[in-house]
């Protein structure tokens, strides 16, 4: 009987409400609300594409640093190198020194002695024969260079010693002075080492000297082609074959082991020269940092900390110390920011038929700061900086919630009031439109990394968002900091 | 519309033909209407909800399987996004007027006819959770272990809520149906049964007033 009644009642209302002919009539205002959230649609998918030149500008800016960073700090190499090639292309002095100086007379003038030394006792290990031998007394400068060049002699001993001839006399008729000691004549192919393994253009010139002028025997030019060959493979200009077409089969494989030798010495002074040169210019360059840091903040519109609510934020920061107490910074940071205020805060083209008292928002935005700090305090591993900058926010999503207060929201309530809420994606950026002011607690744990802990304030400068509200925020954000170059520091 | 019509709108809204969403959007506007505002509290809330209902179908009508009838698919989108829009109150319990409704004489319904705006009135008035299982059970004719699924609940859970939105239904029809003889005998003859109208409350009467 219930059950009959029951399905009575179910069938009068089935009936009723989806009889056609009661079908609601369209209303053009529904569309326009669809044509928006379509529009809005294109928007989100097109906002993220957006975003992309905004986060690969952010990461060419990090790029930009780190390629400074390499760059100067080859730079810095060259230098090192330039003061071996200087040492040795001022030849004369060097080769005063070389012969007047004892060892003590400065460190390049006793590294081209000591050169010097070296190679002439290769030299003599080439001549003698025992190649093998000298390279297991010592992988260093010019060992490879005498045992390449022995290992194609092994069949024909005259090649090797032909070679080492033939270095020795390159070297004196590059010599203006002629000099017959073997030091200089060592010290001469030295330099073309060096110099050969940077630019291929001088070492040409060097080479063509004693191949054109000497006119000496074919396995002697041969043997400087070889040279030149090698360095110019070094250098990375020529094909090695152009070289090589006059050269016979026996040059060739002598080519092949000088190769082998010239890079290894192109590489070997250079490794011998950083140390002294950095230990010269500590602390010169810019320091580079990545941290990650995550915040937790007090949220308000214009200064009415006392409707605050708590947000939270987290992202990556990228600095330089540009100058002894000065820091650049930037990075990207995802800040989850919640916000009640009054409807008087809350800007809006659309007319609510009964005005909202409050609007509870929550908005998602990407902040990408750009900041100074200065350090006001240093004592051992604890610095304090104290920084400003401006953040552009970027905002990603804004979720407004309309209160009404008579305990309703929105038209979910008991009585019509206005939307209850409105949701907003991917529309509203603000360029540089905060300010930024903190202060930075820095406890250094080792050379690489520190903890950071940092009180922070962000004042709008204008109005944020969709709702152009002050949103202003106040908060502690802790981090955790990685200095990417004090690892080549000197240790 | 014709079958035809029909698949050149849909293969126009496939190509995101603004005209053609919008000649979709016209002629299922009733249709979609009629179900998002047997779910929704009020008329603003039924065209938010259908809105997001279209926006699914716009952005979704390629995966739409044109072999089956397009109506269909449709109606379960809207009911789909009804029952999300409401889910987080949908487990609530609601334990008011109950005990009125459930000491109320089981008279028989009134035979006069209630017209839509009655019973879409009435049937607004109910809880979410009442509602939307009286709608689903009732007019979409799932089982209550279908909705029991659809709605995160346990069946007994449905069977309640659907009891208790039939007692509530059943007052509501008596009340409206005393007050409409009150009125007629009071008023004279010359009054039609829209006085009933007349007395439901003024936030009905705001809706209708749009439809």
């Amino acid at each position: 009987m219930d059950t009959e009644k029951d399905e009575n009642l179910d069938k009068l209302f089935k009936k009723g409400l989806e009889d056609p002919v009661s079908e609601p009539a369209f209303r053009e205002a529904d569309w326009d609300a669809m044509e928006q959230m379509l529009d809005e649609g294109k928007k989100r998918r097109s906002g993220i594409i957006y975003l992309l030149p905004i986060i690969s500008g952010v990461a060419a800016i990090l790029l930009i640093f780190l390629g400074y960073f390499f760059f100067k700090t080859d730079q810095t190499k060259p230098e090192k190198k330039n003061q071996v090639a200087a040492t040795n292309s001022t030849k004369s002095e060097a080769i005063d020194k070389a012969k007047n100086n004892t060892g003590t007379n400065g460190e390049p003038a006793r590294q081209v002695a000591d050169s010097g030394k070296q190679q002439t006792k290769s030299a003599q290990y080439a001549a003698t024969g025992p190649a093998l031998k000298s390279r297991t007394e010592s992988g260093k400068t010019f060992f490879p260079l005498s045992s390449g060049k022995v290992r194609p002699s092994t069949g024909n001993l005259n090649p090797g010693v032909n070679n080492k001839q033939d270095l020795a006399d390159n070297a004196a008729k590059n010599n203006a002075n002629g000099k017959t000691s073997l030091g200089t004549a060592d010290n001469n192919v030295n330099q073309k080492n060096d110099v050969l393994a940077n630019n291929s253009k001088t070492v040409t010139g060097d080479k063509t000297t004693p191949i054109t002028t000497d006119g000496k025997t074919s396995l002697g030019t041969a043997d400087g082609k070889a040279n030149q060959k090698g360095d110019v493979l070094a250098g990375n200009t020529t094909k090695p074959g152009d070289k090589t077409t006059p050269a016979d089969g026996k040059t060739q494989l002598g080519t092949a082991d000088a190769n082998a030798g010239q890079k290894t010495i192109a590489v070997n002074p250079t490794k011998q020269s950083t140390r002294p040169a950095i230990n010269r210019n500590p602390g010169s360059r810019p320091i580079f940092a990545l941290g990650v840091i995550a915040s937790s903040d007090f949220n308000g519109v214009n200064s009415a900390f006392q409707q605050t609510k708590i947000g939270g934020n987290f992202g990556a920061t990228f600095s330089v110390t540009f100058a002894k107490k000065w820091t650049i910074s930037t990075g990207a940071q995802y800040d989850i920011k919640p916000y009640l205020t009054n409807f008087d805060n809350y800007h809006t083209a659309y007319k609510f038929p009964t005005n909202p008292t409050s609007v509870q928002a929550d908005c998602r935005m990407l902040d990408i700061p750009l900041n100074v700090n200065y350090q006001v305090y240093r004592q051992r591993a604890n610095s304090i900086t104290i920084g400003t900058g401006l953040s552009s926010y970027f905002m990603l999503r804004e979720d407004y919630q309309f209160n009404y207060g008579n305990g309703d929201s929105g038209y979910g309530g008991s009585t019509p009031n206005g939307p209850s809420h409105y949701t907003v994606i991917n529309r509203n950026r603000n360029i540089l439109s905060v300010l930024n002011i903190d202060a930075t607690y820095t406890h250094q744990i080792n050379s690489k990394f520190g903890v950071t802990v940092q009180p922070y304030t962000k004042v709008p400068l204008s109005d944020v968002g969709a709702s152009q509200v002050r949103l202003q925020s106040t908060g502690v954000a802790f981090g955790i900091n990685w200095n990417i170059n004090a690892s080549s520091k000197p240790k | 519309m014709g079958e035809e019509e029909l698949h050149q709108l849909i293969g126009g809204c496939i190509r995101k033909d603004r005209g053609s969403q919008k000649m979709l959007y016209k002629a299922f506007y009733g249709f979609s209407m009629g179900i998002c505002l047997r779910y929704a509290n009020n008329r603003e809330e039924a065209a938010e909800v259908m809105n997001q209902g279209f926006f699914k179908v716009f952005t979704r009508i390629d995966t739409y399987d044109t072999t089956r009838p397009f109506k269909a698919w449709l109606g379960k989108i809207m009911t789909n996004v009804s029952i999300d829009y409401y889910r987080a109150n949908l487990k609530m319990a609601y334990a008011e007027d109950l005990d009125k409704a459930e000491n109320m004489t089981d008279g028989e319904l009134p035979d006069r006819k209630l017209n839509y705006e009655d019973l879409l009135a009435m049937i607004q008035k109910l809880p979410n959770a009442y509602r939307t299982v009286f709608n689903l059970y009732a007019i979409e004719g799932y089982t209550h272990e279908e909705i029991g699924d659809m709605l995160d609940i346990s069946s007994g859970t449905s069977k309640s809520n659907l009891h208790k939105a039939r007692q509530k239904l059943k007052q509501m029809i008596l009340e409206a149906d005393s007050v409409a003889n009150n009125s007629n005998y009071n008023k004279g003859m010359d009054y039609s049964t829209s006085v009933a109208i007349n007395k439901v409350d003024v936030h009905n009467l705001f809706i209708r007033k749009n439809i």
